[in-house]
């Protein structure tokens, strides 16, 4: 099985950091953070060998952009992911109840 | 609470769009209970929020990890929904949320891109940290 290496822009790493801030500072939860905390890495665990079997999305505008999406196992997160060679980067991670197309 | 006919609706388009913004739900009844409801998007947005705190809750629930002393109570949930500030960072619509893909793989496409595990740990210890000295 293939091995990829999982890298993450500088804006989905800003949207990560507000989901946790977000958590942690206002909704005031540790017990959430270290739960969505852990989801976050098991994730990025997940997509370093499934990225390449992860079908590209049903969205005309997503797959234009040669993106796929891998859900979190427990919060309802979603990262949208490129594979390029044995890289998987992410670019963008929000709640699913966000769905925006 | 307003409730109106699609003809009327349709008449008065403008006047009901108008009330909705101003905070009114209207409700354009159809037949066979089809009924469509408008809210403008502060309130959409909160509903939104409320579902994802909602979600939070019962995830962590499903899963077993409230703890007997920590376990949230409904009314101190409903305290944090209501208390909550709108997420800020949240994009409200679909151009929104393309912009910032876009903006996103124009970071791989310049590289400016980071090992994923290596920028969450970074992210953790920040918030960790703060929360200490903080």
């Amino acid at each position: 099985m293939q091995q990829y290496l999982v890298k993450i822009s500088f804006e989905a790493k800003d949207q990560i950091r507000n989901i946790l801030e977000y958590l942690f500072f206002v909704f005031k939860s540790k017990q959430a953070y270290d739960a969505v905390k852990k989801d976050f890495f098991e994730t990025v665990d997940r997509l370093s060998y499934t990225a390449g079997v992860i079908p590209e999305s049903d969205n005309e505008k997503l797959r234009k952009r040669r993106l796929k999406i891998i859900h979190f196992k427990s919060h309802g997160y979603i990262m949208l992911f490129r594979v390029d060679a044995n890289i998987a980067t992410i670019v963008e991670v929000h709640h699913e109840t966000e769905n925006y197309t | 609470m307003i409730v109106t006919k699609p003809a009327d609706f349709r008449a008065k388009q403008k006047e009901f769009f108008q009330k909705a913004y101003e905070g009114e739900v209207v409700v354009v009844s159809r037949p066979r209970n089809e009924n469509t409801v408008i809210i403008n998007q502060d309130t959409y947005n909160r509903l939104m929020q409320e579902r994802r705190i909602m979600a939070y809750y019962m995830g962590l629930k499903k899963i077993g990890k409230l703890g007997k002393d920590e376990e949230f109570h409904m009314t101190e949930i409903i305290e944090k929904i209501f208390n909550a500030e709108i997420i800020p960072f949240t994009p409200k619509t679909e151009k929104e949320y393309f912009e910032r893909i876009d903006k996103s793989l124009k970071d791989v496409e310049e590289g400016r891109t980071q090992n994923a595990k290596e920028a969450l740990k970074e992210i953790c210890s920040e918030i960790e940290n703060a929360a200490v000295f903080g």
